[in-house]
């Protein structure tokens, strides 16, 4: 099907692309993002743009949706060049995003969301606004409650909501920043549907992503990016899986992690039937038990806002349990303070590692002491103890590789990937017994995603046990001994991953299946 | 032609001292263009704070007599302003360390100057960060508003101070006795309560001690302590202290202790060292300018002092511009709001470098 | 307390309340697209003494009310380019916007102190229909004000209704809650930041010559006595929606003119001028209260600038 349609599409005119994007140039502080990038996107074509975290694929697409304003180059759409400053000046050159952290507000509902751009009506605007969402259910299958509040809405739905934002004004370029890192196996799938239908009507449609499956799926055409260049621009039926990855790392890729055998201990973390709250005061975790053994990684697998961010932080001791327990080695830590918990050699590798994780405008050195400050050798009566500080500080920074001009750098100043080091070096190095893992690899380019991914394995083989959440389900399965799925604040199934099809867990994921107690893998 | 801003990375030293002298001076010009509306001379209106403050020797020992008591109040506040806590009711943690001096000099007025001093600073901190804990408290129990909360425990205090010198603090009438202005007062504290001084200054040198040890102490406290080291991560990244197991209340009270202790102290001076009796005027605005300061001089000696000299001394210019040429006390308000808008807006350029491009 | 001493504080207290509505809608409409500005009492101050001025010279009241909205305009917008073209700090400007406003009124009222309005150019209650004042209790509150106190309900309804039922509003409402989401969408975030600012400023002038020309005529340094800071009380207590400031600000008013009435009862005048600050403690207290419990908090974005592209 994918090849009619380049068929169809091949060696157009100038005039008939919708986009051509010629010698784009963009820095940022310290980073060239996008250098002399070329870009074109014809009708009735889904273009892939494929690349590593930081490849410069969104600042290119930021570019095109008015974002962001290029250094250099120019744009073309339809034919006639224009100068895009504002998303503003996108939406009226008829390009429509999909921003892969949505851009709706949480507090208001679906119809107002998109009133706010689109209503016509000065008084009473949600009327017009919801005969129209009427029409899209039925035109694209792309159905959403006018009335619902955006936060009551899954991760699905509310992408439907921000397509539907897109093509409201009757967009014609379509670009769709990695949007299937929310959904599960068959929402993705029909994701896709929605994709070839609207190609189908002759739109151009821009998906960016870094899975290589899903160019295969859904693609028409590939541009691979990497370190703010393109690499080359490929029909997607004439290249290989391997071919891409080549173009996007740079060098021939693993897709297999050795994972050696490791003979599984006593159990460290015990959690029976725990219910917990989530920020809004409704049921998150409902009836949830499983045990981590010494020496076993066990995944939670899920789409995010099933509960697995709230059991985590009640694991760590950041949120109360309202009901059932929490065991460390044996001991109840429920409802105990984050720092005894810690004391118990429990790790906490957070989300959202910015927010959580570092004190941003700290140094590197003080950042490694956040949960130990307090203790001997860095507490001397009411001081702190800068050399000694500072000596652990250089030791840790050359035992994890933390790329830092010096231990006093301000945390902020260090990329991602070795924030996340600082991270794993704070809590890994007095070799915890657990350690919560919630999507350690996010947003990491494959260099450091690799040293993570090592990094948990190390720990699993010195034996510790490892929790591991994330969204990225081929992560899970591979590293993970046993995975737990959640879905609505229960773990429906806990399965091997050798043993399951990922067919098996996605339709666990959509609450859609379920095993009985005696099928779950102990 | 195309405005670009961009982030800074980097900020050279010479050229953010470059945008704050500017940015004052900006604030000089725009205050003085009010001046001449109001028509007065503002190069004379400058001439004359600048030779009242600093140009004779009455003039730079009153500056320093100014400078005390913001020194104490700032260096508290730059302290708890880490925390990321608006503790905006300083004068009125200035004002309860005051009248806790004074209880403590009437019920005691015979003893010893030795006992007396001491006691009075110790028990005017206390008084001072009692009234600063409530706030503190409100804020990490129930997130009630921290400018709020302390600002308007600045105005019921003063309200019970007002009540206190009408009534049940107010003074007998004494045939002989001088009544100040017509106005309720309080009976003036036993000598043995008074500060000493500084040959024939009004410097109260315990004061002076005090504030240069606060000035010096906020930074070996924040520097150097471990729980100076708890109030720089609640102040950067709250969410990350509470991960790491460190007490918000905890953190912002034991601030707002300091705060509220070191306001207290610079009221334990201005009455014990300067004023000796309560009256209805006997706030002069410390505790509002000092805001000011320790926003300008931060967590850091030398910032502090000088920020403190220079607006001391314009509280003593302003006195005299009050007087030549008529002008109103909030004359001084009106400069402080004016520096802040500059300081604010030059900010932008240490923050953000901007290119004009074609 | 006979009834008569009733009808009265309420009387006293809707009048005193008037000023506390005008500037807690104005900064409601700023929190709601973002921007918080603590400089209410200084645009509040300039206010009165511009009205005042006004007042004196043209004998016009309503060219009073008039100045002083413009004046309050114009001082906002310090703030707002502070606030979002320059990207500063909001809490540090909103302080500096109260001192410079406490400050320049001083200096601008210098010539006035002690001057009283002559009683063409003031605002005087009159009676909206002699039948509705007879009614007990609340006839004289409500039927027996001048101009801005009805005018105020206007506006608060009038507010009310475009927050919740325009397009407009929910511009508004979204760029306080996702700026990024807005302008994804092409709304000008500071555009609108902007004129919601302005607003605000324009209704703090407002309340300001409502003191200065008919709650008590004459000017006084610093007579708003930290009302811009418990309008700035009852915003959050209002929960940002100008319906529940109408109930606030009534609550307050009442409670400060109760305060008046007990002082003829021998009770201090000194302590009593004290209970609306304790009071607005209280109030905050018991309001964030039930934003915990419901779990609704300020606009998302309060305080925050907004720079297109950075996160």
């Amino acid at each position: 099907m994918a090849s009619e349609a380049t068929a169809v599409a091949s060696e157009p005119r100038e005039t008939d692309l919708l986009v051509k994007m010629v010698s784009i140039v963009k820095r940022f502080p310290g980073v060239l993002a996008n250098d002399h990038v070329n870009f074109e996107l014809r009708p009735g074509e889904v273009h892939a743009l494929l690349g590593e975290n930081g490849a410069g694929k969104t600042t290119l697409m930021n570019i095109l949706y008015g974002i962001y304003y290029p250094d250099g180059g120019e744009i073309y759409v339809r034919g006639r060049r224009v100068e895009i400053r504002s998303p503003r000046d996108a939406m009226s050159l008829g390009i429509g995003m999909v921003h892969q952290h949505f851009m709706l507000v949480d507090r208001h509902t679906v119809a107002e969301n998109i009133a706010l751009g689109y209503a016509e009506s000065l008084l009473n605007p949600l009327k017009e606004i919801k005969e129209r969402l009427r029409e899209f259910a039925e035109k694209y299958g792309l159905k959403v409650d006018p009335d619902a509040y955006i936060w009551q809405l899954s991760a699905g739905e509310q992408q439907r909501v921000e397509i539907i934002k897109a093509l409201y004004h009757g967009a014609d370029i379509l670009i769709l920043d990695e949007p299937t890192s929310v959904l599960t196996p068959q929402e993705t799938r029909e994701l896709f549907k929605i994709i070839k239908r609207m190609r189908d009507e002759g739109k151009g449609i821009i998906f960016i992503t870094h899975k290589l499956d899903e160019v295969f799926e859904v693609a028409d055409r590939v541009t691979v990016m990497r370190r703010g260049k393109v690499v080359g621009t490929l029909k997607a039926s004439e290249t290989t899986k391997e071919e891409l990855a080549r173009m996007m790392v740079g060098r021939e890729v693993l897709f297999r992690l050795e994972k050696e055998r490791v003979s599984r201990g006593k159990p460290v973390l015990e959690v029976e039937n725990l219910h917990a709250l989530n920020d809004r005061g409704l049921p998150a975790v409902r009836g949830v038990s499983f045990r981590v053994h010494e020496g076993e990684i066990f995944g939670i697998a899920g789409v995010a806002g099933n509960g697995q961010r709230e059991l985590a932080e009640v694991v760590v001791g950041l949120r109360k349990a309202t009901a059932g327990r929490v065991l460390i080695d044996g001991v109840d830590v429920t409802n105990k303070s984050p720092r005894f918990i810690a004391s118990r050699g429990v790790a906490h590798i957070p989300e959202e590692r910015l927010r959580h994780g570092i004190v941003p405008n700290l140094s590197v050195a003080e950042n490694l002491i956040l949960k130990d400050y307090y203790k001997e050798p860095y507490r001397r009566g009411l001081l702190l103890d800068h050399s000694k500080v500072i000596e652990d500080a250089e030791r840790l920074i050359n035992k994890f590789d933390i790329v830092t001009p010096s231990p006093l750098t301000p945390a902020k100043l260090l990329s991602g990937g070795n924030i996340q080091r600082l991270i794993c070096a704070r809590e890994l190095h007095k070799e915890p017994r657990l350690i919560v893992a919630a999507h350690p690899t996010y947003g990491l380019d494959v260099g450091a995603t690799e040293y993570i991914r090592r990094i948990l394995l190390e720990q699993r083989k010195r034996g510790a046990a490892v929790l591991l959440i994330s969204e990225d389900l081929e992560e899970v399965l591979q590293l993970s001994d046993r995975v737990g799925v959640m879905f609505n604040g229960e773990i429906v199934g806990i399965v091997r991953p050798e043993e399951a099809s990922i067919e098996e867990i996605g339709l666990m994921m959509a609450g859609a299946r379920r095993l009985a107690r005696e099928e779950m893998a102990s | 032609m195309r405005v670009i801003v961009r982030k800074r990375v980097v900020v050279p030293r010479r050229f953010a001292l470059a945008v704050r002298i500017g940015s004052v001076v900006l604030a000089l010009l725009a205050v003085a263009v009010i001046f001449y509306a109001y028509g007065v001379n503002p190069l004379d209106v400058y001439r004359s704070i600048f030779f009242n403050a600093f140009g004779t020797k009455v003039g730079l020992t009153e500056t320093i007599v100014r400078m005390m008591p913001l020194l104490l109040v700032s260096a508290g506040l730059a302290l708890v302003f880490k925390t990321g806590f608006w503790n905006i009711g300083a004068e009125g943690q200035l004002l309860v360390g005051a009248m806790a001096a004074y209880v403590v000099a009437r019920t005691f007025p015979d003893a010893s100057s030795i006992a007396l001093i001491p006691s009075m600073f110790l028990v005017g901190f206390a008084a001072g960060a009692a009234w600063g804990i409530p706030p503190a408290v409100l804020k990490a129990k129930l997130n009630v508003n921290d400018v709020i909360s302390t600002l308007m425990l600045y105005y019921v205090i003063y309200w019970v101070f007002q009540h206190l010198i009408h009534g049940p603090w107010k003074a007998r009438e004494r045939v002989g006795q001088l009544t100040y202005g017509g106005f309720a007062h309080t009976e003036i504290i036993s000598k043995n309560a008074w500060l000493p001084v500084i040959g024939e200054t009004r410097i109260h040198w315990p004061t002076l001690i005090l504030s240069i040890l606060a000035a010096v102490g906020v930074y070996v406290f924040l520097n150097y302590t471990t729980a100076g080291y708890e109030m720089k991560v609640v102040g950067d990244n709250p969410e990350a202290a509470r991960a790491a197991g460190i007490s918000y209340l905890r953190t912002v009270t034991l601030a707002m202790i300091i705060s509220g202790g070191l306001a207290g102290l610079a009221g334990v001076g201005e009455f014990a060292g300067i004023q000796h009796r309560f009256t209805p005027e006997f706030l002069s605005g410390y505790g509002f300018t000092g805001i000011i300061t320790a926003w300008l001089g931060g967590v850091n000696p030398i910032g502090l002092l000088i920020a403190n000299f220079l607006f001391g001394g314009l509280l003593v210019g302003g006195q005299y511009i009050m007087i030549d040429y008529k002008l109103p006390i909030g004359v001084v308000d009106m400069f402080n709001g004016a520096v802040l808008f500059f300081v604010l807006a030059g900010d932008f350029l240490l923050r953000y470098r901007i290119q004009l491009r074609r | 307390m006979d009834l008569s001493v009733v009808e009265n504080i309420l009387w006293v207290g809707f009048r005193s309340a008037t000023p506390l509505l005008l500037a807690s809608l104005g900064e409601i409409y700023a929190e709601r697209s973002g921007i918080l500005n603590l400089g209410v009492e200084g645009m509040m101050i300039m206010g009165a003494v511009s009205a005042f001025i006004t007042a004196l010279t043209t004998g016009n009241p309503w060219l009073g009310v008039a100045v002083a909205t413009a004046v309050g305009l114009l001082m906002s917008l310090i703030h707002g380019v502070i606030s979002i073209h320059l990207r500063g700090n909001q809490v540090v400007s909103g302080l500096a916007l109260t001192m410079f406003g406490l400050g320049l009124s001083s200096v601008i009222g210098r010539k006035y102190v002690g001057y009283q309005l002559p009683v063409k150019a003031r605002f005087l209650p009159k009676p909206l229909s002699e039948g509705l004042v007879k009614l007990p209790l609340v006839g004289k509150a409500l039927f027996d004000q001048e101009p801005l106190f009805y005018l105020s309900i206007v506006i608060a309804v009038v507010l009310w209704f475009v927050l919740y039922r325009t397009k407009v509003g929910i511009v508004i409402r979204s760029t306080g809650e996702n700026p990024a989401a807005a302008d994804a969408l092409g709304i000008n975030v500071y555009l609108v930041r902007y004129a919601c600012t302005a607003l605000g400023g324009a209704l703090a002038g407002m309340a300001g010559a409502y003191l200065s020309v008919a709650y008590s005529p004459a000017w006084i340094e610093n007579m708003t006595a930290g009302r811009g800071w418990i309008a700035l009380a009852l915003t959050i207590f209002a929960l940002w929606n100008p319906l529940r400031a109408i109930f606030g600000a009534y609550l307050f008013g009442v409670v400060e003119a109760g305060g008046y009435t007990l002082q003829a009862y021998g009770y201090s005048q000194w302590l009593l001028n004290g209970v609306p600050y304790l009071l607005t403690v209280i109030v905050l207290t018991a309001g964030a209260t039930e934003t915990m419990r419901r779990r609704m908090g300020a606009p998302a974005a309060l305080g925050v600038p907004y720079v297109r592209g950075e996160k």
